[in-house]
């Protein structure tokens, strides 16, 4: 179906991004999955998802560094990024906020939580 | 014995005066050449001089005239045998006795042993004194020295002190110092008036070894020193010449230097003049005075290393909590997103039993993220890296806030939850969700130590400095204490906590033995996070107890004026900037006319604009105390931060008495940069003040 509304995972934890990937496909939603920052940034632009979940700490480039990239560029810049991180400084908040990432979700999270994000997100 | 010096051309005299002085014990000699005669009476040769008045081969008058000065200062007597009728009256002033001729053999004996009786008395007179200077000058420096020596905890500074005090009362040759630090740092400091030969060195060392050995005599020695490892250090005076061994012949002293029983050091002097018993006495006093402050010095070494480690250990707790619980997040994760999985069916079917132990699992995983979130927050806040957001607000709305939330948890137990609250309470600096955090954790400790059908009250009030039970306050670190404060306690019917028990509450990972608190799956760290919170709030938080009664926690925050809260935060920005080695900028703003405040509304909207352009300038604070003063802290802004600003304030200076058409000087400001500027808040303050009465005695 073309209006399968497609997510992009990016976490190094594969076993996050399991529990993710099948509660989204659950609910109906196309999962692609990266474990690696450079993996993650190329499929982004390759797929062009709706919306993309993104891990902080990563191999080769991480998730700050992403998000702005993607951000300043015309091209993707309106594909909204869920922050996934275990910092919780208040000062990693606000360059997760600089780097243009929509929300920022603390770990351990809540599915629900990260669903309910999903949705606002994907479902008018 | 001392000689008599005649200077007289008369042989009859001469045979007379030899005469009389057969009896005497005084040796007499003659001379009439005017050098010999003074240099007799410089090099102290001779006891008495008497003098012919009509001696013809020299001027007697002219002699007595030369001698008189050096005679007085070496107190040598001057006779003069003169004629019946002498017209010469200098001569007789000069003298200290005279005879008249024809000479009296018995009056001039009478004359010249009461003379030399004199002499001797002032002798010993002039001998007592200067012993009496001497001392005098010996208890000055040792005075001297043992003011300076409490007045130092550095051990190789102390020991300089000692060495100098005993340079300064003995004058000695060479000194040395043999030091134990510890086993392995030996040293061995010579002060020295000339340089050392390298064979008076080695056997410097060997001497030293060969005392320090001696000490013990048959005892056994605190450590075994080899020559070869023994570090000198010398201090030469005048390198110019050289001490050889025979400076060991030299009349020397010697005495250990003790910490408390224990052995430290021993100190040896040499000198070429041969020690007296007071300079002896000074010695060993001045040896044993450096020994009480010595042993202050190592406690003091001791406590500082110590603290030091504690510091490390402290910051290495922190470091690794924090890693730790990062690290477990990631794994708790993930067995959280699989068992929600499970449990919400959509992975298979789940029976009844598979569901109970499902949310058992999960149960225990929400526990362990809770444990994990108390440890991270205790060490974000004992690191001091929480950040708070303190607003001026009425405690009552998150008290208020937590009752309603545990209202249905206390139901569940029947017990009853009573708010009774002070409506007109002062509003107080909070951050709010932390208030909200501390009482969520007195609300439900409360809960869950009454039992069912209780009753738990919340109660806010106002206070007064003096009704802080200020014994009461637990481990309170050099409180600052504030005229109002705002107290909130939550009192149960519960089971109450023993007397003994009542100190820990507080303590980390205390968790009171047979308490409820282990069942009920608390984590022991609630109550010292939430004395953390309360104090950085500025507060104090504490608790009173009965057994089987129930058990009241309380806290209570400062009402701070805007001015207060200014001062707290300056000090912990300076704080912060100094632990980061970071600069803070301090601005204060002065507006002259008091019916306007045009310009500092004006700096308060260019307030942003300023931030922004300061690089990493954080936040502002401000204060209005008469509404015509203002003060901004900036935070990591540094002199190009402060020259940017002081052109922004002049260029809205600009405008604004162009507007208004006021005087130029109604508005005066200063700046002052921590710690180019200042070493402390309070100093940073004041030098920001100074400045600002500078200006406007400036302007007058």
């Amino acid at each position: 179906m073309s209006n399968t509304k497609k997510i992009l995972i990016v976490d190094d934890e594969q076993d996050i991004v399991e529990t993710l990937k099948f509660m989204l496909e659950a609910q109906g939603y196309e999962c692609f999955c990266a474990y690696d920052g450079e993996t993650g940034l190329n499929m982004a632009k390759e797929i062009l998802p709706d919306l993309m979940i993104l891990d902080v700490m990563m191999p080769k480039i991480n998730g700050y560094k992403i998000s702005r990239l993607l951000k300043y560029d015309n091209k993707y810049k309106n594909i909204p990024i869920i922050m996934v991180t275990a910092r919780s400084q208040e000062d990693d908040k606000l360059i997760g906020q600089e780097t243009g990432a929509n929300e920022y979700i603390t770990k351990p999270f809540e599915l629900d939580e990260v669903i309910n994000k999903v949705k606002e997100y994907l479902e008018d | 014995m001392s000689k008599i010096l005649l200077v007289s051309d008369n042989e009859t005299q001469k045979d007379l005066i030899s005469k009389a002085l057969t009896k005497s014990p005084n040796a007499l000699i003659c001379s009439l050449d005017e050098t010999a005669i003074i240099n007799y009476v410089e090099k102290r040769q001779v006891a008495m001089v008497i003098i012919d008045e009509e001696v013809e081969s020299l001027d007697a008058i002219i002699l007595v005239k030369k001698l008189h000065s050096t005679a007085i200062k070496e107190n040598i007597a001057i006779a003069a045998i003169v004629k019946n009728d002498t017209e010469n009256t200098d001569l007789l002033k000069l003298a200290n006795v005279y005879v008249t001729k024809p000479i009296n053999e018995k009056i001039l004996t009478s004359c010249i042993t009461g003379s030399l009786k004199l002499k001797k008395a002032i002798d010993t007179l002039s001998l007592n004194n200067s012993e009496l200077a001497k001392s005098l000058y010996q208890l000055d420096v040792l005075y001297n020295t043992s003011t300076q020596l409490a007045g130092s905890l550095d051990k190789q500074k102390l020991i300089d002190i000692m060495i100098d005090g005993l340079e300064k009362s003995l004058s000695f040759s060479l000194s040395y110092v043999l030091v134990f630090n510890d086993e392995h740092n030996i040293e061995l400091i010579i002060n020295s008036l000339y340089g050392i030969s390298p064979r008076l060195e080695h056997s410097l060392k060997l001497r030293a070894i060969l005392s320090y050995k001696a000490l013990f005599d048959k005892k056994r020695i605190p450590y075994d020193i080899n020559v070869n490892e023994i570090k000198v250090i010398k201090n030469i005076k005048h390198p110019i010449e050289e001490y050889d061994l025979n400076i060991l012949k030299f009349d020397n002293l010697f005495a250990p230097i003790n910490i408390g029983e224990k052995f430290f050091g021993l100190i040896e002097v040499f000198r070429e003049n041969d020690f007296t018993q007071e300079d002896t006495t000074c010695f060993q006093t001045l040896a044993r005075q450096v020994s009480l402050p010595l042993e202050n010095a190592a406690l003091y070494e001791e406590i500082k290393n110590t603290n030091t480690k504690l510091e490390k250990l402290e910051r290495l707790k922190s470091e690794f909590i924090s890693i730790v619980s990062h690290e477990l997040r990631t794994p708790l994760t993930a067995i959280k997103n699989s068992l929600e999985i499970c449990l919400s069916g959509k992975a298979g079917e789940v029976n009844a039993i598979t569901d109970k132990f499902l949310n058992m699992a999960k149960r225990n995983v929400t526990r362990l993220s809770g444990i994990i979130n108390d440890l991270l927050d205790l060490s974000k806040v004992e690191a001091g890296k929480m950040d708070f957001k303190f607003e001026k607000t009425n405690i009552n709305i998150p008290v208020e806030f937590i009752k309603n939330t545990f209202e249905n948890v206390a139901k569940e137990k029947n017990i009853e939850l009573i708010l009774e609250k002070e409506n007109d309470i002062s509003l107080a600096y909070i951050d709010t969700q932390r208030i909200e955090q501390v009482m969520s954790n007195l609300v439900s400790n409360a809960i869950k130590f009454t039992n069912e059908n209780g009753k738990i009250k919340i109660k806010t009030e106002n206070i007064r400095e003096n009704d802080l039970d200020k014994s009461i306050l637990l481990g309170a670190q050099n409180p600052v204490f504030y005229e109002n404060y705002i107290k909130v306690s939550v009192s149960d019917s519960g089971i109450g906590i023993a007397p003994e028990d009542l100190k820990k509450v507080f303590d980390q990972f205390q968790q009171i033995e047979n308490s409820l608190n282990r069942k009920n799956g608390g984590t022991g760290l609630g109550l010292p996070i939430a004395k953390q919170l309360i104090e950085a709030h500025k507060g104090f938080i504490w608790v009173e107890s009965e057994l089987d009664r129930g058990t009241t926690f309380s806290f209570a925050i400062p009402v701070m004026s805007e001015k207060e809260k200014f001062i707290t935060d300056l000090e912990k920005e300076t704080l912060k900037a100094k632990t980061c080695s970071q600069s803070l900028l301090l601005v204060l703003i002065e507006e002259k006319k008091e019916e306007q405040n045009s310009f500092i509304d004006a700096i308060k909207q260019e307030k942003i604009s300023i931030i922004r352009k300061t690089s990493n300038t954080k936040e502002v604070y401000y204060l209005e105390e008469n509404k015509n003063y203002l003060a901004i802290m900036l935070p990591e802004a540094d002199k190009f931060a402060q020259s940017f600003i002081e052109k922004k304030i002049e260029s809205i200076l600009h405008n604004e008495s162009e507007e208004t058409q006021s005087e130029k000087y109604a508005i005066l400001y200063s700046t002052v940069l921590f710690p180019d500027n200042a070493q402390d808040a309070t100093e940073l303050m004041e030098k920001a003040k100074d400045l600002l009465k500078n200006k406007v005695e400036a302007l007058l």
